[in-house]
């Protein structure tokens, strides 16, 4: 270990980190930059311009909003065929979860464990954390902290991974063009399904690990 | 104004700050996030790195990623055509993500870490370096290029069900890219901060 503690909360100290460059600055008194109505005065750090605020603007408020709109698309993103893949004799169509089974009749069982973590579980889990980072953030804030804070970081880590799939019907709708002999099409569920990951990916990047760390106000 | 002080982005707790020995990390007292890693690249090397990620990167855009045959028919495609039958076929929402996240984004990345790179290796002051630092630290977030590979990988799968499917020059090269990106994207951005003139 390096490094000596030196104080709970930058903000106790009345300075504030950059989010972009890291450049530690004193904060001007007046009102605080936790408040949520952004103050008029928008403050930069000094280095690199990216604006300076102690807490992410509408952290929860943001993170809910995309949280519902991606479970929202969560049904259709798995409900709607994603591809068709069509050949002289029929036109199949391919649910995400259809996908899956089909890799793993093909004994890629490898590959289709990947799939299935990247397609199904990684979204669903996303949604699932973060609501429970969300809602802990705001109603149970000494709950395992260290714990949430991880997860965050996980959440974080993986997120992009779910993009597997859209690539995936990307690349076979492209490389798969024999005309009648056979072909691949791409379909609605995946919009549905990219507008989940880029919706959760939203979520995760507008909450703000460090309400983790807040304690609550006293009477409220 | 604090030089030694860093302070954790993850939970805002401060820590007095010492350099680190090359297989040192350094993690918050608090969440244990890491704080900073001692083994980092040079400014040269950095910029090795950069430029031969450059070269990956067209390579990778410009060769076909998988080869096809089928009843002696025979076709391949690069991933910018590939993205551009997804739009003809109307999901255009789709096929502009795929070019953000796999072409644009890491294109990005990496010609901007060269507008960083170039001036400080020669030790010549630039005034681009605030945006092209701020653009950077959002861009790493939707660069998306070793799922990517991975994605490949199960397409060639996919399709040897129907046809005769092997991997081409554009599949190495994104494996090539995803690997050099991770390198660079390793040490971060902030200690390049500290080596400005």
């Amino acid at each position: 270990m390096s490094d000596v503690l030196a104080a709970p909360d930058a903000s106790l100290d009345g300075l504030v980190a950059c989010e972009c460059c890291g450049l530690v600055s004193a904060m001007p008194p007046g009102p605080s930059l936790d408040e949520p109505h952004d103050a008029p005065l928008r403050l930069r750090c000094p280095r690199c311009r990216h604006p300076l605020h102690a807490l992410k603007p509408n952290s929860l408020q943001n993170t809910w909003a995309y949280l519902a709109a991606s479970l929202l698309l969560y049904v259709p993103a798995n409900a709607l065929p994603i591809m068709t893949i069509s050949n002289l004799f029929q036109h199949t169509s391919y649910t995400i979860a259809g996908g899956i089974g089909e890799l793993w009749d093909d004994h890629a069982y490898g590959l289709a464990a990947i799939v299935f973590t990247a397609s199904i579980a990684v979204p669903l889990l996303k949604i699932v954390s973060l609501a429970i980072l969300a809602w802990s953030a705001q109603h149970a804030p000494d709950w395992r902290r260290l714990e949430r804070a991880r997860l965050y970081r996980i959440v974080e880590a993986v997120g992009h991974w779910s993009m597997l799939d859209v690539y995936v019907v990307v690349l076979l709708a492209g490389m798969v063009r024999f005309g009648r002999l056979a072909d691949v099409h791409a379909e609605a569920g995946l919009l549905a399904f990219s507008s989940v990951v880029i919706l959760t990916m939203l979520a995760a990047r507008s909450f703000d690990p460090r309400l983790i760390w807040h304690d609550p106000p006293e009477d409220e | 104004l604090q030089q030694d002080l860093v302070v954790c982005e993850q939970c805002n707790a401060m820590h007095r700050w010492r350099p680190l020995d090359s297989a040192e990390v350094a993690h918050c007292r608090r969440c244990d996030a890491v704080l900073g890693r001692g083994h980092r690249l040079g400014v040269h090397s950095l910029l090795a790195l950069t430029i031969a990620a450059l070269v990956v990167l067209l390579i990778a855009n410009l060769s076909p990623i998988v080869e096809i045959r089928l009843r002696g028919a025979h076709t391949d495609a690069t991933l910018p055509e590939a993205i551009h039958v997804t739009w003809l076929q109307g999901e255009r929402l789709v096929a502009t993500l795929a070019t953000i996240t796999a072409i644009v984004a890491p294109a990005v990345l990496i010609v901007l870490r060269l507008l960083v790179l170039v001036p400080l290796a020669w030790r010549i002051p630039s005034p681009h370096v605030a945006w092209t630092m701020r653009v950077l630290h959002e861009a790493s977030r939707w660069s998306m290029v070793e799922v990517l590979m991975v994605a490949a990988t199960v397409s060639i799968v996919r399709i040897a069900s129907m046809a005769h499917a092997s991997a081409s020059i554009g599949m190495f090269a994104f494996g090539a890219l995803a690997l050099l990106l991770a390198a660079l994207e390793s040490g971060g951005l902030k200690h390049l901060w500290q080596e400005l003139p």
